[in-house]
């Protein structure tokens, strides 16, 4: 049987899966990247690989270290992480029109129709509502993150919270404590001032069409799922493997990419037995002083990114 | 020995500049320019100015200091008009004295007023008044001024006719010349398009035909120059079947803009299939987010070709 992987290295969390020709999930991994992505990739490797025993045809990467990912692992194809989402939630639901999805740090929505992007928008200047945010309020509060959402379910009259600003958000959030609201309304009046703030955002101006599909780590709270649905007045999805959509959507992109080329790059799950690590300087060879990164597998240099000239381009 | 005038490489500049080069080598005069902008000058550039100017503006007083201390004169026209009855963003208008408030120990800066908002023939008295600052006679001014006027249709024109024959796509990037050209704010946004294969259409490559064209969709008439211009760019780009996208480039803090920016956003909503992004930039502005953006795109426009 031929088998797909796809790699998608985020900035809160790293996720494999692995689908087969007619593009059924196989396995699924969820690690936390710890701020260590090259050690998550290993790591997930080295445990994807007890898990397979047939062999990986094409690999594909995406997520912000898609190009790090990219060089370790050997890559066929290399997607930024709007285009992967896209096609993973049009494998995942045919006909598709709106995907939000909400990650670690940043979030997007991507408009389809007919199984075709036709629009896109993420986040620029602002992460509130993302992940990091909930993640951090839920340890403030000290409510463990799986529970969160829960907890907003179960409200009976949520508060308002300012959701313009996640700084402001949080003083509020404290300021209504200290008068006595209960967490439950409090957690329940933070989603839906999360998914104001996302549609007002990221969502602006865009034709948000039913099928809806809620997708990344924060699809895992039913709280923001319920504000979504109550706020857009559509049902929204949220597909079975929600947290590695990325992941799933670039095996796909994996499997054309091989199928075109004919052959795979994927250097096999051995060079998780290399030692790679990372080294920057900054270049001082003019006034943009750009910082540049090494990357080495063991002591050989094999990739180098970061400046704006070609004078480091040669590795 | 000639004089040295220095011209900031911001704004202006990348709209006039082989003009202005030729206008002032002609009054034998040695021209520096301070050179494509850097970190460092952007990080000037943010320390001196004021903090309600909008990110051209801020660079453009880190060019000023680039050169302060190499030159003889400063060359930053208080650009009121250039078009019958149009007016420029308020920021040209006040750019001389905004510079002098907020950098101490400058060169004299030639800061006549070019205000062609009657007629066009007021250049002339601009460019003879730029002469007498520096000495030079009526004929030896208005030679230069022709000849400089010369360099510069001769410089849209060679504009016009870059193609690039092996690009598979053609995206147009909407946005002012001192962004687009800027390679640093604009992180090489050109250069990283046709790296993946698409040919990039500016509003300078238009024809003034083309750009007639645009602006007949107009409901009324604009009495913002470059406000104008990119509202009549847009709708030549709308209605030209050879544009795959468009790409709006905006800068943060920039008033006419958030306004102008706005109101294509909203036409190009109402067309149907038209692919279309604005990316707002700034000092802070990550490199990786432009780069994502930009693939998603281009993805996007060759998923539409398939």
């Amino acid at each position: 049987m031929k088998a797909y992987m796809g790699v998608d290295v985020g900035s809160v969390s790293t996720n494999i899966a692995i689908i087969n020709q007619d593009q059924e999930i196989l396995e699924k991994l969820y690690l936390r990247t710890q701020g260590q992505p090259i050690n998550a990739i290993k790591k997930g490797l080295m445990e994807i690989k007890d898990r397979v025993d047939y062999e990986i045809s094409g690999v594909g990467t995406t997520g912000s270290a898609r190009q790090l990912a990219g060089v370790i692992i050997g890559a066929d194809t290399v997607k930024n992480e709007i285009t992967a989402h896209a096609v993973a939630a049009s494998t995942v639901v045919p006909g598709v029109q709106t995907v939000l999805e909400i990650g670690g740090q940043d979030s997007k929505i991507i408009v389809l129709r007919d199984g075709v992007v036709v629009d896109f928008g993420m986040n620029t200047v602002c992460a509130a509502g993302t992940g990091s945010f909930l993640d951090q309020q839920a340890s403030r509060l000290n409510i463990p993150i799986e529970e969160f959402g829960g907890l907003a379910l179960q409200a009976n009259a949520p508060v308002r919270i300012a959701g313009r600003c996640s700084v402001f958000a949080e003083s509020d959030m404290i300021h209504k404590q200290q008068l006595g609201h209960n967490v439950e309304d409090i957690i329940a009046g933070l989603s839906q001032a999360l998914v104001k703030n996302y549609l007002n955002n990221v969502g602006q101006g865009k034709e948000i069409l039913g099928p809806v599909i809620f997708q990344g780590g924060v699809a895992a709270n039913d709280g923001i799922k319920e504000a979504f649905e109550k706020e857009l007045g559509l049902e929204v999805i949220v597909p079975e493997y929600y947290d590695v959509m990325g992941a799933i959507g670039s095996a796909v992109l994996a499997q054309e990419a091989v199928n075109e080329k004919g052959r795979t790059d994927f250097k096999g799950f051995d060079t998780t037995d290399f030692n790679y690590y990372a080294s920057s300087f900054e270049c001082e060879g003019c006034s943009n002083y750009c910082e540049v990164i090494n990357i080495y597998q063991d002591d050989e240099v094999i990739a180098r990114w970061g400046s704006k000239c070609p004078k480091w381009e040669a590795v | 020995m000639s004089k040295k005038v220095g011209i900031p490489q911001a704004l202006f500049y990348h709209r006039y500049s082989p003009a202005w080069k030729t206008f002032f080598n002609e009054l034998d005069c040695e021209v520096v320019e301070s050179g494509q902008s850097t970190k460092e000058i952007i990080d000037a550039g943010v320390k001196l100015a004021p903090d309600e100017a909008c990110l051209p503006v801020k660079l453009f007083l880190g060019h000023v200091k680039q050169l302060q201390n190499q030159v003889d004169y400063l060359f930053i026209p208080r650009v009121v008009s250039i078009e019958n009855k149009e007016y420029i963003c308020p920021k040209f208008m006040g750019l001389p004295d905004m510079v002098r408030y907020s950098i101490n120990d400058l060169p004299p800066i030639i800061d006549t007023t070019i205000d062609l908002k009657t007629k066009k023939s007021n250049l002339v008295k601009s460019v003879l008044e730029v002469g007498e600052v520096l000495d030079k006679g009526y004929w030896q001014v208005s030679k230069a001024c022709w000849k400089g006027w010369r360099a510069l249709k001769k410089h849209r024109q060679r504009l016009r006719e870059a193609k690039n024959n092996d690009a598979q796509y053609k995206i147009a990037i909407l946005g002012h010349e001192y962004i687009i050209y800027d390679s640093h704010i604009s992180m090489n946004l050109v250069d990283k398009l046709k790296e993946m294969g698409v040919e990039v259409v500016t509003p300078e490559m238009l024809t003034p035909q083309a750009m007639r064209v645009g602006l007949s969709n107009l409901s009324k008439d604009m009495f913002w120059t470059l406000g104008k211009k990119m509202m009549g760019a847009a709708h030549y780009f709308f209605s030209n079947q050879e544009i795959d996208g468009i790409i709006q480039l905006t800068a943060f803090g920039c008033g006419p803009d958030s306004l102008v920016g706005e109101m294509i956003e909203r036409e190009a909503k109402k067309r149907d299939g038209q692919a279309f992004m604005t990316l707002n930039l700034d000092e802070h502005t990550g490199e990786a987010g432009l780069v994502t953006r930009l693939e998603a795109f281009v993805d996007m426009i060759q998923w539409e070709g398939v």
